[in-house]
């Protein structure tokens, strides 16, 4: 019986696994946030952390995944991007300017979207 | 009434939900079980001077000591008229038998028989190594006929060995291993260490880092905490690493890696086995550069003296016999040991500031300086590393020996998805640079090196001229700017591009690195949709299937004939026991040969004198020979001593004295 619970365990796991796995590959590879699901503007340490949690996922060691090489590598280079500091600010400048063309396609025309309060964690 | 047998039919109902709810995960689990059983796999650090294997058992790590007790075994294969010895056994006969024991495979295997390294380390080793198609072959006396080996199948004789060690402490087949090469390995001597693995009859689920793998053994009671940054510093009996590596909550990453591949204690020992040679000239006259024996001696005993200079000031090199009967006497000093070798000590530390240029990371952010490898232990060394990082001294919590092997244990298990490894993670990096030649052989990189393996990546070329209808693809690894500086790993053809003007084709290459650090190049013409893609054939290097399933094949003769030695010898040794036993209780005065009637005494005594005839007439006696005539030998002397016994059994007391001699 024992056996059986473990099996369940390990399943249920897998199940997570496989989850993680598509989710990277679904997500908006131009966006390294969206890949290691964290809200824009993480911290350095909260970046590391993650990228540490979601290798233990999903690593090809951990799970096997016809394309878990491919997530893995989607998730390096997220966090090596967003650990980079030449590169950081670049990406947050164009995560900012994104979020401002969608504020402005939704307001009402001739409000001004830097006058939007942006509290949406996405 | 009605209720209750609806109730009983939910009861069923769910019954047998439940049955198919498990289903589907039982006949998962056992499809799993097939294709992921490894059984126990073990660590094995194949070492360029001692080797040492080690299991994970129930979340604890084992280091398995050999038959003669060890926990490392020197990494030499020797060859002598009767049998083949690996371990200690090859390395304590080696001042005997020079020419035929063979050490140092480890800085052969996926080398070239030109480059320079291989050419000045043959001038020191007594064995014959020898050209073939480009390749080093060690060429020994093996049963009085002259066989050639590669170095795969030396390496393969000490994994064999390993696996040995290991089954005999398990009681059980090992069937899959990891194995431990330098981080600064090139893709060829990776390919090889493999090929090694397969000779010996071991799947090597994976080639690990030797630095990676002992920050395991030193990180593994440390995770949970805050990231940890830590530099590995691997000088072993051969080879150079150092790795910087961050630990946290179990995921092991390595940062940077950098070494060199031919710097170890072998080059300190010649170093001053070349000082020891110069003094002994200019004090006796005799020059013993080509005295094979004199040199193996020399070897054994610098070995010696280097470690007693991690402990003491100074030390005696006392040979008996040294040459033509002559002794030799010398004292060497800490000292002197230091200014021997001393520049190769700070070349050591040129790797360490280039991990650290790397991974971005300044000396200070270092929390721990872990050594690793025998040569470690030279006060020296520690001293200078010391230095480097402003006084702080370098951890000495684990052993330098046996770190490598627990690591690779420790991997072991999580790739066989051993539950206590669960949250254990090691993601490891590429050594070098690797790229093809594009126009004018310049050096296009692909992958450069420190980045995260396993990895992928894929670029776009073209063609140099109009109607081009073949591209060549030559791969290489190395950091120069020009290919003809780097090392080529290998080039194939990409042939049928349908005519276009120059730059139009697009044919994609892809680079895939796998976890062992082992590269896959493949090209795709775009533009046709054809994704005609070609794995890549190493011409130089690596040895081809046939080669391969042949050696394996031989192994597998080596291991009976082997087996079949010892089994003899065994035999040798119960009949010569009984042989010795018999003869001296039918000459004993007193105790059981008092006892024995003179014709029994002249029984026993004659069947001795034709049992040992018949041994000296038949030196190539199989063990089953051997055995037949034990029996009959038995079925003669046995009854007679049995029958005395029973008496005594019976009555006198006295007699029990005599029992001690039995």
């Amino acid at each position: 019986n024992r056996d059986l619970e473990q099996l369940v365990a390990k399943d249920a796991s897998d199940f997570i696994r496989e989850l993680e796995v598509e989710r990277i590959l679904r997500a908006f590879k131009l966006n390294p946030y969206d890949i290691l699901d964290l809200p824009v503007g993480a911290t350095e340490s909260e970046v590391k952390k993650q990228y540490r949690k979601k290798s233990l996922l999903i690593h090809p060691d951990k799970y096997k995944h016809e394309r878990g090489l491919e997530a893995f590598d989607f998730l390096k280079k997220a966090e090596a991007a967003l650990g980079d500091e030449k590169k950081r600010p670049d990406i947050d400048g164009v995560m900012a300017h994104a979020r401002h063309l969608v504020i402005k396609d939704i307001v009402a025309p001739g409000v001004n979207p830097s006058t939007v309060k942006d509290d949406d964690p996405r | 009434m009605a209720r209750s047998s609806w109730s009983r039919l939910t009861l069923l109902a769910f019954a047998l939900l439940a049955i198919f709810c498990f289903l589907p995960i039982g006949v998962n689990a056992d499809e799993a079980k097939d294709e992921n059983n490894y059984g126990t796999v073990i660590g094995i650090d194949l070492g360029t001077t001692y080797s040492c294997v080690a299991v994970q058992r129930g979340g604890k790590v084992e280091i398995i000591a050999n038959d003669q007790g060890n926990r490392i075994t020197p990494s030499w294969v020797a060859f002598t008229k009767d049998e083949r010895l690996v371990g200690d056994a090859a390395k304590n006969q080696a001042p005997q038998n020079p020419e035929n024991t063979v050490f140092d495979a480890k800085r052969m295997v996926g080398r070239q028989f030109a480059e320079s390294d291989m050419q000045k380390d043959m001038k020191h080793w007594p064995f014959k190594v020898v050209n073939k198609g480009g390749k080093p072959m060690i060429k020994v006396k093996h049963r009085d006929d002259f066989k050639e080996f590669t170095p795969e199948e030396i390496s393969a004789m000490i994994l064999s060995k390993m696996k040995e060690t290991a089954e005999a402490y398990l009681g059980h087949k090992v069937t899959h291993a990891v194995v431990t090469v330098p981080a600064y390995f090139n893709d060829a001597q990776r390919q090889a260490t493999k090929d090694a693995g397969v000779i010996a009859g071991l799947t090597v689920l994976r080639i690990v880092n030797e630095p990676t793998a002992a920050a395991i053994a030193y990180g593994l009671d440390r995770s949970g905490k805050d990231e940890t940054k830590i530099i590995v510093y691997d000088l072993g009996g051969g080879t150079f690493d150092v790795s910087l590596l961050s630990i946290e909550e179990g995921v092991f990453e390595v940062l940077a890696t950098a070494g060199d591949t031919h710097l170890g204690g072998e080059d300190f020992d010649q170093r001053v086995m070349s000082y020891l040679i110069k003094q002994y000239k200019t004090k006796t006259g005799t020059d013993v550069t080509s005295n094979k024996k004199a040199l193996g001696k020399l070897k054994r005993e610098v070995e010696k003296a280097k470690r007693t200079l991690s402990s003491q000031m100074s030390t005696r090199i006392e040979i008996e016999a040294f040459e033509n009967g002559n002794d030799m006497s010398e004292t060497l000093t800490r000292a002197k040991f230091e200014e021997l070798n001393m520049d190769l000590f700070r070349k050591t530390m040129k790797p360490v500031e280039q991990v650290l240029k790397d991974a971005g990371v300044k000396k200070e952010e270092i929390d721990d300086i872990v050594l690793v490898g025998g040569s470690t232990r030279i006060p020296k060394v520690q001293q200078l590393l010391k230095e480097y990082f402003g006084g702080k001294e370098p951890s000495k919590g684990i052993n330098p020996d046996e770190a490598v092997a627990y690591g690779a244990a420790v991997q072991g298990g999580v790739l066989s998805g051993e539950e206590s490894s669960s949250d254990i993670l090691l993601i490891d990096v590429c050594p070098l640079t690797l790229g093809i030649e594009t126009t004018g052989g310049v050096m296009t990189k692909l992958i450069p090196r420190n980045t995260v393996i396993p990895t992928k990546k894929s670029q776009i070329f073209s063609t140099a001229v109009d109607n081009q209808p073949t591209v060549q693809i030559q791969v290489y690894e190395g950091e120069r700017a020009m290919t003809k500086d780097n090392n080529m790993l290998g080039k194939f053809d990409l042939t049928n591009i349908p005519p276009a003007p120059r730059g139009q084709p697009q044919i994609e290459v892809t680079f895939e690195i796998d976890a062992n650090g082992i590269m896959k190049v493949s090209a795709a013409d775009k533009a046709t949709g054809k994704t005609e893609s070609i794995v890549i054939t190493n011409e130089k290097g690596r040895l081809n299937q046939d080669e391969i399933e042949r050696m394996v094949r031989e192994a597998e003769e080596y291991a009976d004939e082997d087996a079949e030695a010892r089994k003899k010898i065994e035999a040798l040794n119960v009949f010569q026991n009984q042989i010795y036993a018999s003869e001296s209780s039918a000459n004993d005065q007193e105790g059981l040969g008092a006892k024995l009637s003179s014709s029994d005494k002249k029984t026993i005594q004659t069947a001795v004198k034709e049992a040992k005839e018949w041994l000296e007439s038949n030196p190539d006696a199989t063990a089953e020979d051997l055995e037949e005539r034990q029996a009959e030998f038995s079925s003669t002397v046995q009854p007679i001593i049995s029958s005395v016994y029973e008496g005594a059994a019976g009555g006198d007391q006295e007699s029990y004295g005599s029992h001690d001699e039995l």
